[in-house]
This record gives structure tokens, sequence and C-alpha cells, in this order.
């Protein structure tokens, strides 16, 4: 089943999918289903011995091609529509124990050719509307899988954090004539403080307004509004930055860290977001300390407003120095 | 390093119907215990 019913007291679509609550759950390693199958092994989602990058359909969408309209009609007030999309598994590599901050500055070019292409099939559907790139990585997060790995969700609809963005970016350039995160950008250059990571095209800082301890958002200095109209020499700067990112993440506690990837970009919609879409990266990982945790609570959660213990400045200095303490051969492979 | 990526994509249908698309780029060819 894969249904959406609409919310209208916040005005945004919840989506359905029954048939996940059947997904296979933390497997042992020898029988993870992302890595390759092995002759004579369990038959994995993957049927070659070895891979490089590969994408598949989510054996578990929460949005299907074929999905039909729901048998549960709704109401005028709450109607209910067919939950049509498409969620693919990217996977990064076909090492099982692989990260992302592992990976070389290569590999992560030669994903981000993988997330554009993407982008551009699946923003090219009529059903599509957004396609939203992430990753969810470690048990904090609620992963099921450890394999490395990402995801992709071709909704029907913007979804409402990046469609209230965009929103405040289409106000912001009425107002101004300018785009919102060229400006926001360039505040944090100017300030400096909160400045993680610097390249050539592109910049990573925990952001004024941080909603998580190490929140770091990663900006192209040109507003190009997708990752699909990144040039080649943006594409290498922001495999540079992403792996200088990781890399410090991974050095702040000494261990793996847990977070969640999404990128912000143009929808694919047919409207225009020229100078209004700014592609972006954002970064939310769940620590706060070594061993504590920030949770979504009664105030973030109910209220939606965050509350936090510690500022962006101070957060953006630790992760600054643990960027710049990490080793030659992790940074710059 | 920023030389051109080529990059090569090849699809197959899963037995259930799901299409699974493997990606190899001419730079890096799929061996193992490169990263």
């Amino acid at each position: 089943l894969n249904q959406l019913r609409w919310d209208p007291t916040l005005r945004e679509w919840v989506a359905y999918a029954t048939h996940r609550q059947d997904r296979t759950f933390l497997p042992p390693a020898e029988y993870c289903p992302l890595c390759p199958t092995k002759p004579g092994g369990f038959p994995t989602e993957v049927p070659r011995e070895y891979y490089d990058i590969v994408v598949f359909e989510n054996k578990y969408p929460s949005l299907a091609p074929d999905a039909p309209e729901p048998d549960e009609r709704g109401t005028d007030l709450t109607p209910t529509a067919p939950g049509r999309g498409v969620c693919e598994v990217v996977l990064y590599s076909d090492d099982h124990d692989a990260t992302l901050a592992g990976m070389s500055e290569r590999r992560i070019r030669n994903l981000i050719e993988v997330w554009a292409d993407r982008y551009a099939e699946l923003g090219a559907r009529e059903e599509v509307r957004y396609v939203f790139i992430f990753e969810n990585k470690g048990e904090a997060i609620g992963v099921t899988l450890h394999h490395p790995h990402g995801q992709i969700y071709a909704y029907p609809f913007v979804p409402p954090r990046p469609g209230k963005e965009l929103q405040a970016a289409r106000e912001h350039r009425a107002r101004s004539g300018r785009c919102l995160h060229c400006d926001l950008l360039s505040q944090e250059h100017e300030d400096g403080r909160r400045i993680v990571a610097k390249g050539e095209h592109f910049s990573a800082f925990i952001p004024f307004y941080a909603h998580f301890p190490f929140e770091a958002h990663v900006y192209s200095r040109r507003c190009a509004p997708s990752i699909g109209d990144l040039d080649a020499a943006e594409r290498w700067d922001l495999a540079r930055v992403l792996k200088r990112l990781l890399v410090g993440y991974d050095a702040l506690f000494g261990f793996s860290l847990p977070y969640m990837m999404v990128m912000h970009q143009s929808p694919t919609d047919g409207d225009d977001y020229e100078g209004v879409a700014h592609f972006h990266v954002e970064f939310y990982p769940p620590n706060r300390t070594a061993d504590k945790l920030k949770y979504m609570a009664g105030s973030e959660t109910g209220a939606g407003a965050f509350v936090m213990d510690v500022l962006p400045e101070r957060t953006a200095q630790t992760l600054r120095e643990a960027v710049e303490s990490a080793p030659d051969d992790a940074t710059a492979s | 390093l920023e030389e051109e990526i080529v990059m090569r994509e090849e699809r197959e249908a899963k037995e259930d119907g799901r299409y699974i698309i493997f990606y190899t780029f001419e730079d890096e060819p799929v061996e193992r215990g490169e990263d």
C-alpha cells in the first residue's frame, strides 16, 4: 500500500507505506542484502561479484511508480492520493565496511556524477516534482542496514521543508532582488567564525541559526539551482569539501559520526526557480557530545521550536579544529 | 586530478521487475581495496 493523506492543519502530505514494516532490520554482515552476490552465497540485491556504484529501486518503497488510487477516499477536508513516485537505493561501494568519509575524493566525485544523473532522469518523470537525495547514517539515526548507501525519494509534491525554504527565498528575491542563499553565504564568509571548510567553489559552515549542535551546510558559491547544474570543476570541489567535512566529523569524537545528509535544490515541477533555488547539502548529526544525543523532544516536535544549549560559533570552532587536525592522507586522497 | 569523468551505465531488470543500474567509471575500474 502506497497512499498519501492530506493533513489540513499543517497543509502537508503524509505518506503511508505499510509493507515497510517487513523490511530487513540490521542483519548480520554475512547476510547484508546490499553486498555483492558471491559464488555459492545467498543472492543479495546485487547479482554481481563486484560493483562500483549501483542504483536500484527500493524493495520497500515509501512511494511507488504504479501506486493505485487508494481504496480510502478521504473527504474534501482530508483527501487521499496515490503514493506515486520513485524510491531508489544508491550503493556507494561494494565494501561493506566503507563509509563516505573514508572514500577517496575521486569516488565521491563519481558519486556526485551518479546523483546528478538520477536528478535528471527522475526529475524528468511526469509525476515527479522534487528529487530528494539523502543519506541516513548510523543506528542513532535509525538505519536498518550498515552497508554504505544513500537513498533518493522522487516525490509527487514539493516536500514541506524545501518548500518553506523556497518560499522564503522567493520572497527575499522579490524584496531585495538577490538570492537568499548567496546572501547567507556572503554573510558567513564576512563573519568567518562559523566557516568549517572552504574550497574554491564550495564552503562548509555551521549556520548562524543551526538546529543541531554540529549541523553543517555546504553551499555552492555560484547560484546553481541543482546538482545537475554544477560544472566539472564545481563537482570536483564539492567532492573535496564533502570529504574534508566528513573526515572532520569522524575526528570530532573519535568514532564514525552518525548523521542525516540531505540535498536541497530546484524542484522539477516545471516552475522557474532561477535565482531562488540554490543547490546545497545539509548535515544533521544527532550528537551533541560523544555520548549524548540531541533529541527531537516536546518543543522541537510538538511546537516546531528548536532549543539549543550550545552556540554555533563554539561548535564551528570545534569542528573546524577537527577538520584541520585530520591527517593529510585522510583529506588529500 | 580534475580529469573528465567518463561514466557508463548498464541497466538490468531484477526478477521482480525492479530496475538496477550498474555505474562504472573509466578512471576507476572495479577493484577491491582501493579506498
